[in-house]
């Protein structure tokens, strides 16, 4: 026994050693939890593709950088083209990312680059006097951005509470896609995350609580109420025994081995709550989460040694107290069981809860559809089916349960009261709705887009608290713009020449080019910044050119595997089409520009009028691109202009001021008009006349817009 | 959009064949899971095979009730008073969330004693 309990001792000990040591080594841990903290699932990763190495935390579409101490180049470009959608760096040397950035461990400079967005968010902690910035570029052309953060952020818990907050809702934001879920059926992860929201899983929880409480303590309880004149002690003393130890208990060795586990886990738990950690109960419900998502193979290709050690011993403990409870556990069930089937019930009790279930499942049944809550209904039936399955087994005939006079009074009462319901809901419902918050997490930072779940019943609270200063859309409807008064939503074919104030708007990139291409009209009219990524192409002379060649130069500075490519987008009669072609790869160059030469095939060339674009490449390093054809003479009018995306892909005019902006979008959804700027209004008068689902998304042009922001300093 | 009207028009004709006829008693049993069985495939349509985990969660939580129901009314209410009295030690450790979840767990204890001491007498045949 002493040679048992010194091995545990020498365990607990080499163990925590272990721990500390693998929990010193890892120098990425703060910026890692933080990530983890607010819902970024990360696999660490070193890349070389750059020629050097650095650290990334990877997610499905997020890169994470924390060591940035490389020399300057493109390598967020770079990054780019692997696909990432967002990338979050901690600077912690002086890096700059040419034409974007310059940062240090204690500050970023902005460049003013031409194709990002600037936005600097300022997080304060008025409490304690602390602050947060946060530097985010938004590439106009994609919804994804940088978010730029000098290392110093992490400096004590209050600034990594503040991110984390930050964190949390951009990843929340980051998941939105702009298919509506109402258009396609829910998979079975997202109904999965409705139940885990759904007061069946309360229920769920606080019967399995007391059942686990109730195992543990049963037979001790159970002893003291039919023994309280004359408890014995030894009994008492093997009660508890066997309440700590279950089926652990039979003899010392077993006893020691289950308690030596359980201190040990207890020792892993403290090591692995890391003191940086702002909220001990938030970062073990984030464990509770970890521990199911556990990856043996993973963490061990990823050389995560102190998780696997965790998480591995955490199942062990999990098993080792089940199989400690098992026998309690089929005892119970077996008691349970024989309970239930030796119970005899009263006619009089089966006569009124036969007649209750009954009526609330019709009750239910009629408004089935207006809130369908098959949840309330499952219990119903359930509790329904025990009754009629215990009318079947005492042998009770309902024919002769109820008197004549009874049944005529139930079954009118069933019918009036079921018309009463169909009447209420069908005719004097519409009027009736209740009212939420149109944000109904209790997050302190949200950001745009966020996606509502409702039902049709639900209209919104007022909006006033919420920090709207930015057009706002709910799906593809315009309800507000700070600079304008009216909101007119029309569809594209309806388009105005005279309306100088406009975006264009549509879910898909094609349909958008479609909607334009059909109303060439609408192309002089939009904004021409220096962001393009899109060319129209007008050819006057399209009956006599034979061939048109386009030549582009490329800053030979810009490296990247991708293919160049030209994607031209035309009307083949009334049928619109698009053909993708490669140039080639851009394989970089140490000082001549790179020069790339296409010819445009015959039945593009005589086009009156065509769209392409250019892909596979950062447009900032193509330097200049140009038509010829063989005799150099060609009157083409080329029309530049920046398809801007961020959850839909838009276009907007050159917004002047006034009192009206009209968005078009390229759906067949009815027009609707807002005369006022009273956003609450407008969401409502939405929602009411049906033009929104109950699930739609509220966003605004730019990425990462924060609607609730508790630590704003204004 | 009618299938619920439709379910509870099935419903009544069902109620009504019931008290009005004397039926076998298979037949009512029979006719019953028919219209059970009708609504679950509905909901499995409706919404997927996650019908089974509220199935199977609401199963379980109407067990742990009748339990309740059909044990000595004296554990509830013990049981409640455990819980009761556990609920200020974790608020003492600052685990509000768990100590919320207890005192919730003691209110349902309490519930629970108080029905089955209106309706187990009415119910059961002594």
């Amino acid at each position: 026994m002493k040679n048992l309990l010194k091995a545990s001792y020498f365990l607990i000990l080499f163990g925590f050693l272990c721990l500390n040591s693998a929990a010193k080594s890892d120098d990425t841990g703060i910026f890692l939890k933080s990530i983890n903290k607010a819902g970024f699932k990360t696999d660490i990763f070193t890349s070389t593709i750059f020629d050097s190495k650095i650290k990334i935390f990877k997610t499905n579409k997020n890169a994470f950088i924390e060591s940035f101490s490389l020399p300057n180049s493109f390598y967020l470009t770079n990054l780019k083209d692997l696909g990432y959608k967002n990338i979050f760096i901690v600077c912690n040397s002086t890096y700059e990312e040419e034409g974007i950035f310059k940062c240090s461990n204690k500050i970023v400079e902005d460049l003013k680059p031409e194709n990002f967005k600037y936005e600097l968010i300022e997080l304060n902690d008025s409490k304690n006097k602390e602050k947060v910035m946060i530097s985010i570029y938004s590439r106009i052309d994609e919804a994804d951005s940088i978010f730029v953060l000098p290392s110093n952020s992490f400096e004590n818990n209050i600034k990594i509470g503040l991110l984390s907050n930050y964190l949390s809702s951009i990843y929340r934001s980051s998941k939105i896609s702009v298919d509506n879920p109402n258009l396609t059926k829910k998979t079975f992860s997202q109904n999965m995350e409705d139940f885990l929201k759904s007061t069946s899983l309360e229920l769920l929880i606080y019967s399995l609580v007391s059942l686990v409480i109730i195992l543990f303590i049963g037979k001790l309880v159970i002893y003291i109420k039919n023994n309280r004149q004359n408890i014995d002690i030894k009994k008492v003393n093997n009660l508890s025994s066997d309440l700590i130890f279950g089926s652990f208990s039979i003899n010392i060795n077993t006893k020691s081995f289950f308690l030596i586990s359980i201190i040990f886990y207890f020792f892993l738990i403290l090591q692995f709550i890391s003191s940086t950690i702002e909220s001990k109960t938030e970062y073990l419900k984030q464990m509770a989460v970890n521990i199911l998502e556990f990856n043996m193979f993973a963490e061990l290709s990823n050389k995560n040694y102190d998780r696997l050690i965790f998480y591995s011993y955490t199942y062990f403990v999990f098993f080792l107290i089940l199989t400690s409870r098992f026998e309690y556990f089929f005892e119970f069930f077996q008691g349970l069981f024989k309970k239930i089937k030796n119970i005899t019930v009263s006619n009089i009790g089966l006569k009124y809860c036969f007649i209750i279930f009954n009526f609330l499942c019709i009750v239910l049944f009629i408004v089935f559809n207006k809130f369908f809550s098959f949840e309330l209904l499952l219990y119903v039936l359930l509790a329904n089916l025990y009754i009629v399955f215990m009318l079947y087994k005492e042998k009770v005939d309902l024919f002769l349960l109820f008197t004549k006079k009874e049944k005529i009074l139930i079954l009118s009462t069933i019918l009036l009261f079921s018309f009463g319901v169909f009447y209420y809901q069908n005719f004097s419902l519409r009027s009736v709705f209740r009212f939420e918050d149109l944000i109904g997490v209790p997050d302190r930072i949200v950001s745009l887009p966020y996606k509502k779940q409702t039902s049709d019943s639900a209209l919104f609270n007022s909006l006033s608290e919420y920090n709207i200063n930015y057009p706002l859309f709910i799906d593809e409807f315009l309800i507000y713009h700070p600079n304008y008064k009216k909101f007119i939503n029309k569809n594209i074919s309806k388009f105005d020449e005279n309306n100088s104030n406009f975006i264009i708007l549509s879910k898909s990139y094609e349909r958008l080019i479609k909607g334009l291409l059909s109303n060439p009209v609408i192309i002089k009219n939009i904004e021409v910044s220096n962001f393009k990524n899109l060319v129209f192409i007008e050819n006057p002379d399209a009956n006599n050119i034979s061939q048109l060649i386009l030549n582009a130069d490329l800053n030979c500075i810009y490296k990247t595997t991708n293919t160049f490519k030209v994607k031209v987008y035309y009307f083949e009669g009334t049928s619109f089409r698009n053909i993708e072609y490669d140039l080639g790869n851009v394989l970089g160059c140490n000082s001549v520009n790179q020069k790339y030469s296409f010819k445009l095939p015959p039945e593009i060339s005589s086009k009156d009028f065509f769209m392409f674009e250019f892909s596979g490449m950062d447009r900032r390093f193509i330097n200049t691109y140009k038509f010829e054809n063989e005799e150099n003479s060609l009157a083409l009018k080329i029309s530049e202009i920046g398809v801007k995306n961020n959850l839909y892909f838009y276009v907007t005019s050159n917004l002047t001021s006034g009192s009206e902006i009209t968005n078009y979008t390229v759906s067949d959804k009815s027009d609707i008009s807002f005369d006022n700027s009273d956003i609450t209004e407008n969401l409502n008068k939405l929602k009411r006349d049906k033009y929104i689902g109950n699930t739609f998304n509220v966003w605004s042009l730019e990425p990462y817009r924060l609607i609730v922001n508790e630590f704003d300093s204004k | 959009m009618f299938i619920g009207y439709i379910l509870s028009i099935l419903c009544i004709v069902w109620l009504t064949t019931v008290l009005f006829f004397r039926l076998s008693r298979n037949f009512v049993f029979g006719s019953f899971l028919l219209v059970w069985g009708l609504v679950l495939g509905f909901v499995f349509y409706k919404i997927g095979l996650i019908v089974l985990v509220y199935f199977l969660s609401a199963l379980f939580i109407l067990s742990c009730f009748l339990l309740s129901f059909y044990s000595d009314r004296i554990y509830n209410y013990l049981f409640a008073i455990i819980f009761l009295f556990l609920t200020p030690f974790f608020l003492i450790f600052k685990l509000e969330n768990v100590a919320e979840l207890f005192a919730s767990i003691a209110f349902l204890f309490l519930v629970l004693g108080f029905i089955k001491d209106v309706l187990y007498e009415k119910f059961i045949k002594s």
